[in-house]
């Protein structure tokens, strides 16, 4: 799926992703498998937003160490919660409505 | 240096922004990287395929750094504007002749704080929701998007206004305005500084962060100055190598090490080493590492400790015309290391930087204590 895509939905899905606590990686490679590996971003472009996510209030993240391994991990807040349900209606709302069209085509 | 090491030094080169932002993102980056090329090499990559391939997924740190310097400068006009209605707000009110605040009373009760951390002779109330923590010369705080640390302070005999105030200082609204901003005062002859780190805090937040606050305790006592071991260079014939142990005090510690192809005629912290470097020939080489710990930063790290000939620079700031200079941070577990190599010349020969290297790798390296 080329990146122009998804372009606006990143948000939907990193906090999709962060339903349950996971570092940077764990979130990419979350998208990766769930996705089956159709999503064509660089790996790198999650960070700035999940950093953007975080000073918007809608992530919080903590360091977290794993087998002397340091992680900063991340979790959806209540108010992130909420985002996540209006751009999950959005979503359900633009898909059905292309749906529409296309299958009426 | 290996193609993560040059990725994360180009990121680091180009993002924008405050420090610790930066550095957060940097330390974020290079653990993530550190897991995603182990996860490749446990399916079965070899190592170095492995380190290639993360990072041509994690794109070109142009990109990256294009994103995160565009949120920074948004954030940073948002908090411009902020401050702008703010001070428009205070002017209007002030105006008004509002005093709400007269009677010197918070309005909202700080919540139920649940417990207590303890170590080095601190410990403090973490409220209820809250998370904190107490290493080696630091308290962290964190709860209601508020970050606050306590970093203490070695006693000198100097007097030292800063640290004249003789109780924890309540926050306001205003301390959580610059990464820069910070309080101090002493506890039981121990001398701390409370950092509030940028935020927009509610009054109730403040409020809590208060009652914490308020709950830090000290008792007198030596906790700091266990004595840390130098690295040491072998001794070789052509070098002259030498080293100077440190002390684990409340900020951290530092050790230098040395190796020079002429006699080391420098302070062991002065870099750039003039007087050496000035004796030093064409041929020279002189390598100095520091390995020191800040109790509440950590170096960013770059480079290698592969010396790579075209990473040798002259623009360090009061490196003598012509010299060359190689650098690195690298981490270990309780220490960070710094590596300058200097040259006579910016383009040294082949065989002396392989030279340099031979040395450079007989570097034995001490273990810290933890904390």
């Amino acid at each position: 799926v080329p990146r122009e895509a998804f372009s606006g939905h990143l948000e939907l899905l990193l906090l999709a992703a962060l339903q349950e606590p996971r570092h940077g990686y764990g979130v990419i490679e979350h998208v990766r498998r769930a996705s089956g590996g159709r999503f064509d971003y660089p790996d790198g472009t999650v960070y700035p937003a999940l950093h953007r996510l975080e000073a918007e209030g809608l992530l919080k993240s903590r360091w977290s160490e794993v087998e002397g391994r340091r992680r900063r991990v991340y979790e959806i807040t209540p108010r992130g919660k909420k985002a996540l349900a209006v751009h999950r209606r959005e979503w359900e709302r633009f898909t059905s409505s292309v749906a529409a069209v296309v299958d009426h085509a | 240096m290996t193609s993560r090491d040059e990725l994360l030094y180009e990121l680091g080169r180009t993002l924008r922004g405050a420090r610790r932002a930066r550095q957060r993102l940097l330390d974020e980056i290079a653990e993530d990287l550190t897991d995603a090329i182990d996860h490749e090499r446990a399916r079965g990559t070899a190592p170095e395929v492995a380190e290639a391939l993360v990072v041509r997924r994690f794109g070109k740190p142009a990109v990256v750094a294009t994103l995160w310097n565009r949120e920074q400068t948004v954030r940073r006009r948002a908090i411009r504007r902020n401050m702008l209605v703010l001070m428009i707000a205070v002017a209007t009110a002030g105006g008004l002749g509002i005093t709400q605040y007269a009677s010197g009373k918070n309005s909202l009760s700080a919540t139920r704080a649940s417990q207590v951390i303890r170590g080095y002779g601190m410990s403090l109330r973490v409220p209820d929701g809250w998370s904190g923590r107490i290493t080696h010369g630091l308290v962290r705080l964190r709860g209601a998007g508020l970050r606050i640390e306590i970093r203490e302070s070695s006693p000198t005999n100097r007097v030292d206004p800063f640290f004249r105030r003789r109780s924890v200082p309540a926050l306001r609204a205003s301390d959580f305005r610059s990464a820069e901003h910070h309080l101090g005062f002493t506890l039981a002859g121990r001398r701390f500084a409370v950092l509030p780190f940028p935020a927009r805090p509610s009054q109730p937040a403040i409020d809590v962060a208060n009652s914490a606050l308020r709950s830090f305790s000290v008792k007198a006592g030596r906790y700091y100055g266990q004595p840390l071991a130098p690295a040491m260079f072998a001794k070789r014939p052509g070098w002259f190598v030498g080293a100077r142990a440190g002390k684990l005090l409340a900020e951290g510690g530092q050790t230098e090490t040395w190796a020079a192809t002429v006699p080391y005629r420098d302070a062991p912290s002065q870099l750039p080493p003039h007087r050496t470097l000035a004796r030093l020939p064409r041929d020279g080489v002189i390598i100095w590492v520091s390995l020191s710990r800040d109790s509440a930063l950590r170096q960013r790290p770059f480079n290698s400790l592969s010396i790579r000939r075209r990473l040798i620079e002259s623009t360090f700031e009061g490196l003598p015309k012509g010299v060359g200079l190689y650098r690195a941070s690298v981490r270990q577990a309780s220490y960070d290391i710094g590596l300058w190599v200097f040259f006579k010349t910016l383009h040294p020969r082949a065989e002396v930087v392989a030279r340099a290297q031979v040395q450079l790798d007989s570097l034995r390296l001490p273990t810290w204590p933890s904390g």
